[in-house]
């Protein structure tokens, strides 16, 4: 849809704005139908789930065959402590062991692995064309699409942590849930339909309220979030893009998108994408779908390691210092320009967002004052009326 | 960072010009009293908008001590219930932790309560003292993955238990004395206890009103199976309560809810009413309470009785979305409560915004760290400070390579001759190729700022992977058990999130 909107439209949309408005305070939802702008040409999305995106392929019967994996789960932490240090073996000090494994997860390096690591194959993978080539190392994604590059797979799609139903994907749901001021919301402004539009602007913050609830144990499209413009200004990120089918994209890619991921918030952890691009489906309740670009390698790494220690990692068994040399050796994207290395790696991760409308700091409710005395309202009158 | 950018020289000393004005006319005031002065609400969104962030970080940081500088409780002590004590021992109010159970010689008295860990208890029940004169030789296994039974590190100079928490040994014709009471320990001697806890000095404190074995601080000192400094009750009401934050001995309610004072009442009268009842609580006491200490009941309206704490009514916030939240002291006039301030950092240390709240940062607003470390024996000794083996602080801060660990987590130097002015932050000279203490006069030793009698420190980096602009806070929790265990953690003045606010002890994870 073109900017030149004529004036019915704009007068039809604006019909619409209002009854779906009031469609909205009655339903729940902020507006009716997705092919008319939404109320005050702006929309916001709340993010309910995110994960790094791992595919894993299903038989007919939707039982998991792990084909992705045909060496299996890598072994994590313990397992590879106990393998280099069998129980009954000789007396094990600290400095050798322990310490050394840790100095190993904190300061790792791409040095060739002691242990057998475990890549994701196969050809098909969730995520996008990031280069706009079809490469022998691209995937296929499960809808028929080539050229995918999402060379993070490879690193985590055999790990068990990062799949669906492990410990870690389950609590960080779990967490991102049940806490405040740790979810990534994207407002669109200036959009005319959710259907096709060729230039909306993208803003991220992130969010401080918690989610809504519905009676059912999803979340209610409709609820309100406010911005937190005083702690999280590393998370707004401005960019333009299109609505094309229903799906927005970005146009063109943000040029880096930091999102919080927390667990019980003391860790304050973000993540970290370049070039990072929107695939996602867009209705009025909802936001699905990808948001793929580079992943930072130290970021990526960091982030898990200081949410989850090793004790906690070990439940879903990450090797985490074979998991950085692969994250090393699989680095697609943003060579450093000093030593050339690979400082990203292809991903995507798996957005499921609900509506919300966003609440900006000067549309907030202000917290209520005392009472201004008559003077004060007399005073504060007197300057209003001078301007 | 988005929104942000560098301050030009202009801004920079026409803040520090306009600063030194308001100095010079007020003369020599505190940090709390001159954030007093300077901070209210509406300049800060002022100062954010016209000038930048990084004033506005600036102007939050002072802000926070505004606060907490209300009421001019700069200059007051915390109060406690007196009791009384066995001969020679005595109540000592110390800086950051308020009045400590101490011995004649000024030492504070610390005790061991018993935790569950992931794979066993350790600490004390009351009555059972167990911290004896044995060296605790091999992990524990408390804590997977790693198994027990490995030789913990410098085992040949490791301290014992008792060595590190000597007893507080009774002598044979000692008699218990209201709460204090007298405990068999299993070797065979006498020792004090307080409310059926057996007590214990701390080989860290050299001078009274020292408190460096432990804090009730969330994050400080030991972990795991921490001690805890022990003290007299507070003397609050009993529907009241204090915890030890970074900026003071903070009031909250017993359920450790935050309360209030407003800058628009009088002494013992609210003058909160109509709409301002709908965003503050006022704090009623019982028909039958009475005034006690500090704290005085006033009728607010007829048989409605409020407390007030100094003269000033106590409100809750209903804002606040969590226990010992600071969040109601962002509205002009409003303060959070406290029974006295904490000492405040030494010059040139800054504060700014992070993701995860105000935090401490260094003359060029890096973030300040601390480093926390318990170990996986039995006794559950701190590896937190220089005396300790380092070896675990080396893992985790340059792969066992000191060299790598100065340059990633470089240590605060502090100017010759600094002082702090408190017994909280100080110096000390430091081996960097040791980590162990040093005399000044040893070649390549630093002198570097201390906060608890700890090194502290800043967070350069790995890769590119650091701290970098102001709001960076990449080293938080960077180490075992999110740096619990074995690791760093920021030196956060006012955390955001839930249930951490302050600074607060909050048992999540172990």
């Amino acid at each position: 849809m073109k900017k030149e909107q004529s004036a019915l439209v704009r007068s039809l949309s604006a019909s619409c704005m209002v009854s779906g408005l009031a469609l909205g305070l009655l339903g729940g939802t902020a507006f009716g139908a997705a092919d008319v702008a939404p109320p005050g040409r702006s929309i916001g999305y709340v993010v309910t789930n995110i994960q790094w995106a791992v595919y894993q392929a299903k038989d007919a019967q939707g039982k998991e065959t792990k084909a992705e994996c045909p060496n299996g789960i890598n072994d994590g932490a313990r397992e590879q402590f106990a393998t280099l240090f069998p129980p009954g073996g000789k007396k094990l000090k600290m400095a050798e062991t322990q310490i050394a494994r840790e100095a190993e997860i904190w300061w790792p390096t791409p040095a060739a692995d002691q242990f057998d690591f475990h890549e994701a194959s196969g050809p098909t993978s969730y995520g996008l064309d990031l280069d706009g080539k079809v490469k022998s190392t691209d995937f296929t994604s499960p809808d028929g699409k080539p050229g995918v590059d999402n060379q993070l797979f490879r690193a985590i799609g055999c790990i068990l942590n990062h799949r669906e139903g492990s410990s870690l994907v389950l609590f960080e749901r779990n967490f991102h849930w049940s806490n405040n001021i740790n979810r990534l919301l994207i407002e669109l402004t200036d959009v005319d339909s959710l259907v096709n539009d060729d230039d909306v602007t993208i803003t991220t913050y992130r969010g401080r309220d918690m989610l809504v609830w519905d009676a059912a144990g999803g979340f209610q499209a409709g609820g309100s979030q406010r911005i937190d413009t005083e702690w999280g200004q590393d998370f707004i990120h401005h960019g333009k893009g299109k609505i094309v089918n229903g799906v927005l994209v970005t146009t063109p890619p943000l040029d880096e998108l930091v999102w919080p991921q927390q667990v019980v918030h003391n860790e304050a952890t973000t993540y970290l994408m370049r070039g990072a691009r929107f695939d996602l489906k867009l209705t009025p309740e909802k936001a699905v779908g990808f948001i793929a670009g580079y992943a930072d390698v130290e970021s990526f790494y960091r982030s898990i390691n200081r949410r989850w220690s090793t004790h906690q990692i070990s439940y879903g068994k990450t090797p985490s210092a074979s998991l950085y040399k692969a994250l090393r050796r699989l680095a697609d994207g943003y060579p450093d320009q000093e030593t050339g290395e690979n400082t990203g790696i292809s991903a995507a991760i798996d957005v499921k967002m609900t509506q919300v409308r966003i609440l900006h700091p000067e549309k907030e409710i202000s917290v209520i004052e005392p009472a201004p005395s008559a003077k004060q309202t007399a005073e504060s009158t007197s300057n209003a009326t001078a301007k | 960072m988005n929104g942000s950018r560098t301050l030009g020289n202009d801004e920079v000393f026409g803040y520090a010009r306009h600063a030194a004005a308001i100095t010079k006319v007020t003369g020599r005031f505190s940090f709390q009293q001159r954030a007093a002065i300077f901070v209210r609400r509406r300049v800060m969104r002022i100062l954010r908008n016209v000038l930048s962030i990084s004033i506005g970080t600036i102007v939050a940081a002072i802000g926070v001590y505004a606060y907490a500088a209300s009421g001019s409780t700069a200059s007051f002590k915390e109060d406690y219930i007196r009791e009384p004590l066995p001969p020679g021992f005595q109540v000592i109010v110390t800086e950051l932790e308020g009045p400590i159970f101490a011995d004649a010689q000024g030492k504070s008295f610390y005790y061991w309560p018993k935790k569950q860990l992931r794979n066993g208890d350790a600490g004390e029940v009351q009555g059972k003292p167990t911290c004896g004169f044995d060296v605790a030789r091999e992990t524990a296994g408390f804590l997977s993955p790693y198994p027990p039974g490995i030789e913990l590190p410098e085992v040949d100079t490791r301290p014992s238990c008792a060595a590190a928490w000597p007893p507080v040994f009774a002598s044979d014709d000692a008699k218990p004395v209201g709460k204090w009471t007298i405990v068999d320990r299993l070797d065979g001697r006498k020792q004090w206890a307080y409310d059926g806890w057996s007590l214990y000095t701390s080989f860290l404190d050299k001078k009274p009103g020292d408190v460096y074995g432990a804090s009730q601080l969330f994050h400080h000192g030991e972990t795991n199976v921490q001690r805890y400094p022990m003290r007299p009750a507070p003397n609050v009401p009993p529907q009241f309560s204090v915890q030890t934050t970074m900026l003071g001995r903070l009031v909250v309610l017993h359920d450790d809810w935050s309360v209030y004072t407003f800058d628009g009442d009088g002494r013992n009268k609210s003058n909160c009413e109509g709409a301002c009842l709908d965003g503050w609580a006022p704090v009623l006491s019982a028909a039958s309470a009475r005034s006690v200490g500090e704290w005085s009941v006033f009728e607010r309206t007829p048989g409605v009785k409020q407390w007030a704490f100094r003269g000033k009514p106590i409100y809750r916030h209903m804002g606040d979305s969590k226990i010992a939240a600071l969040d109601g002291s962002d509205t002009p006039r409003w303060h959070n409560v406290y029974t006295q301030m904490a000492p405040e950092p030494p010059q040139g240390f800054t504060m700014k915004k992070t993701l995860m709240g105000l935090v401490l940062g260094d003359a060029n607003q890096k973030t300040v760290y601390q480093y926390v470390c318990g170990d996986d024996a039995i006794d559950q000794l701190a590896c937190d400070h220089p005396d300790a083996p380092q070896a675990y602080r080396f893992a985790v801060c340059g792969g066992g390579d000191p060299d790598k660990c100065i340059k990633a987590f470089p240590y605060l130097i502090a100017p010759v001759g600094a002082k702090s002015g408190n017994q909280v932050w100080g110096t000390m000279y430091i081996d960097p190729k040791t980590g162990k203490r040093a005399t000044a006069d040893k070649p390549g030793a630093l002198n570097v700022w201390t906060f608890r009698a700890r090194p502290v420190y800043t967070f350069a980096g790995y890769k590119g992977y650091g701290d970098r602009k102001p709001s960076d806070i990449n080293a938080q929790s960077w180490g075992e058990f999110n740096g619990e265990r074995n690791g760093y953690i920021a030196l956060v003045y006012r955390d955001i999130f839930e249930n951490f606010d302050a600074g607060i002890q909050v048992d999540l994870i172990n």
